[in-house]
């Protein structure tokens, strides 16, 4: 019995990648010719990289037992600063965006470490000021960069690899070894797993709950910033719905809403699941609709799954 | 270590305790409850610190500020309720704030990994150090955290009854490790209630009562007998005073109640205004006892019979509706909704009675919580103050006003006293009394022998789930409940298990 | 001397316990002050209705909510409900089913969507934020489905009534029936079994189950509750534009949110009450109509919005913590 559990247990540590490569195999079989093309597996790979960076900001937020709402918000602001300073050069516009990302990080840390305000409640709120700037610098319209050469970031290519492909990969990297191999990036672990244990092993709390919000409102200003360059123009609907995938993305890479769980590779492999759903569901000729419904309904299963096998495992415990 | 020594003056929690532990030495802390055992813990460990007297170390004067310090100082503490990271590998909750790295400044994996190793085969701990946190059982997760304290270089370990949730396996192995450690010059220091353990693993020991040191012995030259005598003092051989009930007419009775793992073919008769007694250790499963009465633990087996009639109680509403109620042992987390007032949380099961034509009746309840807010004489302004800022007595008088309100026929109470002021206690054993006066049976647990023998007609030991003996009041004293709880009996019991 | 000292004490804790009780309502009172001396329309009854008119539907969706929240629960679904329950109502009119049936069947769909949320969370004991996150989504994908993305029309003039007309002239039904379902949820909260469940719940489970409350009953109940006052939220929009569309309660999830926290209903369960989110819906209601008179741009007016949020919001963590 006990074998059995482990045994589901690890299968589902490893779900982000089952799923991943289910998910693969079952559209290149069903689409031999216009799934497993270059063309379309690079468009994936360019759709999916632009998300990446955010995806993975929610997952370290996630793991260290917070929330961040305001991710969507920052995104598409980050855009539109991105656009709408370009008149001062490309690089001045790409450090704008970044250090406004910086800063709602650090409102959204300063909110919940030091005005000790629910992390869903604070970044909620956030969210509502930071879309309001949107709609305000953005009059309600779309706004056209000026730069072509800023499209490169989005659209360009190294050989047949997409730009953004690269950039993700490159924070991936970094991330992943920042999560799994620096006393910090362990700290936020141990934060999210058992914050009394935490505190007993000596690790600064405030400043463990912090960082993450940084981190991710940096990460969702990447997003932006690429999701910019890909359109080469911003518009205030932008990242209405990112917020919710975001979370989505990471819990089916394997986090947790009660933190300690997660990574930033599962959260990658997440939303790669759901980017390759839609696209293999595009070719399938599925309307979007129908990609939607099977997207939250996976979504759901892999909560109730998850959830099913905590409780188990907590009631094998007790006895 | 050279010698760790300590007085305080005036407190009354500890009045000038003092307390010596030896390089290598397992010392037993023994004491009732509330006799200082875990004051002088707690001022070991930072948590408090001591108004007077000194505390040294290795000869010098230590006195952590924090837990922080204390660990610093080479203090282990393994907590009862232990706690570990869920998500990380064995090996990472050793090493957990204190990872090895490697030059560039990322934690070397290797190494942890080896050390952890190593540190857990000079433990004899047979733990997989890849092995996630949730995976560990509780006795797994305490040897983990034991590793931890060693791993930071500890000289002492406190272990706080490190034994009460642990199988008998366990235990054996928990000494196994123990008595490394001691060979390696750690000093252990042991708090446990089960008496017979500490004469299979500890050297010494040292016995608390009423916040004194009463004294220091080598376990040799103690026996069970003397060393309950030192516990209880002059009360020990009090005799119980209360009558035998006079011609009991049976309320419930129990017959082979068994709940997996943790209760055995558990028999027993409650009479009409009896007050029955449930003595044991911690995790002998008194509590689980009560709780599968109430129908908050599943049986296995078992039956169970009110006033004649077979009854089923598959969930705590069942129980309720046959006039059973239950005063739980944590009053703050199980008994109360401190944020409620008074006169909510005496509502709470009566609500459905309250009803006029559906809603809850304002005045009614209000009446209800008046009268036995004066009933139990709880010191309160009006019935509307939370019952958070309550005093623990006070308190636990509201949790005993919540059931007393739905009439019951049979009312366990479990721990009735733990943590309040001698004048409440006294004021809730006559308030248990005059129930039990009234026609209502009540079951006590309690691990304090005292209150049983002031209050229980008659007192059933279990012990590792089975009942171990029973006693009438008038054979019952401290010692040989004491030596029921710790020993295995015959099953010649003398109480009746008609 | 040191009595007096913590007598005084003990008063200033209490005021701040008061006020603390009450951020809601003195922010409320204050708006309606600045209001009447800052615009001579804003006191006006045919102003004040307009306010009232313009939060009904988001006052009924966060009255659910508010439910939910006080058993320490949530309901992400509620923008997704709000679109779905007037879809399938409208749909079945145009497939020729008369008024009053399509209302029931409207509001018997909020009912199922409710039980589908609480059977998942209870049975499976997942996250009920995560869950209704996902049931959201899926409820949106049916909308756009049963809809192919498009407007759908109602065929019937008299459908329309229902979020329209004034009773006697005067005040729209939709508002009588928010605040009437206020009041009605007001009297289920305190005066009922199930509504002190529902508070127990919210604080203490473990207490609950021990006390004989049946929690997963009291708990499914909740989502039941919530699914439909979204329900009836989404006919009463539905009627009011005579038509409807998928997405027409974006954002409704954390505006509801926004409301019941605003009413001083704590996030972790256990406190609040239907009139306060009331209170609560309104001081949002009121500080957009403020800010229309203000001739205050509609972009500034989100950002304003989200800094008085979250300025009460610490307040009252800072009041909370004093404590």
């Amino acid at each position: 019995m006990n074998s059995v559990k482990r045994y589901l247990s690890v299968f589902f540590k490893q779900t982000p990648g089952v799923l991943f490569f289910s998910v693969f195999i079952f559209f290149s079989i069903l689409l031999k010719d216009t799934f497993l093309s270059i063309y379309t597996l690079t468009n994936i790979a360019r759709q999916v990289s632009i998300d990446v960076p955010i995806v993975m900001g929610q997952a370290i937020v996630l793991i260290a037992g917070g929330i961040d709402i305001s991710v969507g918000s920052v995104m598409a602001m980050s855009a539109v600063i991105v656009i709408s300073t370009q008149q001062y050069g490309m690089i001045p516009s790409i450090v704008f965006a970044l250090l406004f990302g910086v800063c709602i990080g650090l409102i959204n840390g300063f909110l919940v470490t030091k005005a000790k305000i629910v992390p869903f409640i604070a970044t909620l709120g956030t969210m509502s000021i930071v879309r309001g700037l949107v709609l305000v610098t953005t009059d309600q319209r779309s706004i056209m960069g000026t730069i072509p050469r800023f499209e490169i970031l989005g659209n360009g290519n190294f050989w047949i690899i997409p730009g953004p492909f690269i950039i993700a990969m490159v924070l991936l990297f970094i991330l992943h070894q920042f999560l799994k191999k620096t006393k910090k990036g362990r700290n936020l672990y141990a934060l999210g797993g058992d914050p009394e244990n935490a505190f007993l092993s000596g690790i600064p709390i405030g400043r463990t709950k912090f960082t993450p919000y940084i981190i991710c409102s940096l990460l969702a200003s990447v997003s932006g910033i690429l999701l910019a360059s890909r359109i080469n123009s911003a518009n205030p609907q932008l990242g209405m719905d990112t917020a919710l995938a975001s979370i989505a993305a990471a819990i089916i890479g394997g986090a947790s809403l009660l933190g300690g769980r997660g990574s930033v590779i599962g959260a990658v492999l997440g939303i790669s699941v759901l980017g390759m759903l839609s696209t293999g569901m595009n070719l399938l000729g599925l309307v979007t609709y129908y990609q939607i419904a099977v997207k939250s309904a996976l979504f759901v299963v892999v909560v109730v799954i998850d959830a099913i096998i905590v409780s188990k495992g907590i009631s094998k415990r007790r006895k | 270590m050279e010698e760790v020594s300590k007085k305080f003056g005036g407190v009354n929690a500890l009045r000038n305790a003092s307390f010596r532990l030896e390089v290598g030495e397992v010392h037993a802390l023994m004491g009732a409850n509330g006799a200082g055992k875990s004051t002088l813990i707690k001022l070991l460990c930072g948590v408090h610190q001591c108004d007077s007297g000194t505390i040294t170390l290795y000869g010098e004067v230590a006195e952590p500020a924090n837990p922080f310090e204390s660990q610093r100082l080479g203090i282990g503490y393994v907590p009862q309720e232990i706690a570990v990271q869920p998500y990380m590998s064995v090996a990472e909750n050793i090493f957990l704030g204190n990872q090895p790295t490697k030059r560039n400044h990322l934690i070397d994996f290797q190494s942890m990994n080896s050390g952890a190793e190593k540190l857990l085969t000079e433990l004899g701990i047979a733990i997989d150090s890849n092995t996630l946190g949730n995976q560990l059982s509780i006795a797994e997760k305490q040897l983990i955290t034991i590793a931890k304290a060693i791993a930071l270089n500890s000289k002492i370990l406190i272990l706080d009854e490190a034994t009460s949730a642990l199988t008998s396996k366990e235990t054996k192995r928990l000494f196994q490790i123990i008595r490394t450690l001691s060979d390696k010059g750690i000093g252990i220091i042991f708090v446990t209630h089960r008496l017979e353990e500490i004469f299979e693993i500890c050297d010494t020991a040292t016995i608390f009562r009423d916040g004194e040191t009463v004294a220091t012995r080598p376990i040799a030259e103690l026996d069970i007998r003397e060393l309950i005598y030192l516990m209880m003092g002059q009360n020990v051989q009090r005799q119980g005073a209360i009558q035998r009930l006079e011609n009991p007419s049976r309320l419930m009775r129990v017959s082979n109640l068994s709940v997996e793992n943790i209760l055995f073919d558990i028999t027993f008769d409650l009479h009409k205004g009896e007050i029955l007694g449930l003595a044991g250790l911690v995790g002998s499963g008194r509590t689980e006892l009560v709780r599968s009465i109430f129908g908050d633990l599943k049986i296995d087996s078992g039956v169970i019979e009110i006033e004649g009639q077979q009854v089923e109680i598959k969930q705590v509403s069942d129980a309720i509706k046959l006039g059973i109620g239950l005063v739980p042992e944590d009053r703050k987390s199980q008994g109360l909704i401190l944020k409620f007032s008074i006169k909510k949380n005496i509502g709470l099961v009566i609500l459905s009675k309250l009803r006029l034509k559906g809603f809850i009746n304002a005045s009614k309840e209000r009446e209800v919580a008046e009268e036995y807010t004066s009933r139990l004489a709880i010191k309160t302004k009006n019935v509307e103050q939370s019952t958070d800022t309550l005093s623990g007595g006070n308190q636990q008088r509201v949790v005993l006003a919540k059931w007393l309100a739905m009439n019951p026929k049979i009312l366990l109470v479990d721990e009735p006293t733990r943590g309040v002021d001698i004048a409440a206690k006294a004021e809730i054993h006559r308030i248990l009394i005059e129930l039990a006066r009234s026609g209502v049976g009540i079951v006590v647990v309690s691990s304090e022998m005292d209150e049983l023998i002031q209050v229980c007609n008659r007192i059933l030991v279990i012990r590792n789930g089975r009942i171990n003996k029973s006693f009438f009041n008038d054979e019952a004293n401290a010692l040989n409940l004491m030596e029921a709880a710790a020993v295995d009996m015959d099953n010649s019991t003398s109480g009746n298990i008609k | 001397m040191k009595l007096s000292n913590s007598k005084r004490e003990h008063s200033v804790l209490r005021w701040l316990g008061l006020l603390r009780m009450q951020v809601a309502l003195i922010l409320f009172i204050t708006l309606i002050v600045i209001g009447s001396v800052l615009s001579d329309v804003f006191l006006t009854p045919n102003n004040l209705l307009n306010i009232l008119w313009a939060v009904s539907v988001l006052g009924i969706v966060a009255l659910g909510q508010c439910i939910l929240i006080i058993a320490c629960r949530f309901d992400m679904s509620v923008a997704y409900s709000v679109g779905l329950c007037g879809i399938i109502t409208v749909v079945v009119q145009n497939h020729g089913v008369s008024l009053f049936p399509s209302v029931i069947i409207g509001l018997l769909s909020g009912l199922l969507i409710g039980s589908v949320n609480g059977l998942i969370c209870v049975r499976t004991k997942a996250n009920p934020f995560l869950v209704t996150l996902g049931t959201g989504i899926f409820m949106y994908a049916t909308s756009l489905a049963i809809t192919k993305s498009q407007t759908v029309y109602t065929p019937i003039a008299d459908f329309k009534l229902l979020g329209r007309a004034k009773l006697f002239g005067t005040v729209q039904y939709s508002i009588l029936i928010f605040l009437g379902l206020a009041i009605i949820l007001e009297i289920v909260l305190r005066y009922t079994k199930f509504g002190r469940g529902l508070f127990v719940i919210g604080l203490n489970e473990k207490v609950g189950t021990l006390s004989g409350f049946s929690t997963s009953r009291i708990s499914m109940a909740a989502f039941v509750i919530c699914g439909f006052t979204a329900a009836i939220g989404s006919l009463i929009i539905t009627s009011r534009n005579g038509s409807t569309v998928a997405n027409v309660g974006m954002g409704m999830e954390f505006d509801s949110i926004i409301a019941v926290v605003l009413g001083g209903t704590s996030l972790f369960g256990g406190s609040g009450g239907a009139i306060r989110t009331v209170v609560g819906v309104l001081t949002l209601g009121v500080l957009n109509n403020l800010m229309v008179l203000m001739n205050i741009p509609t972009e500034n007016q989100q950002i304003a919005k989200g800094t008085i949020f979250l300025l009460i919001v610490w307040l009252d963590s800072l009041l909370r913590n004093k404590k």
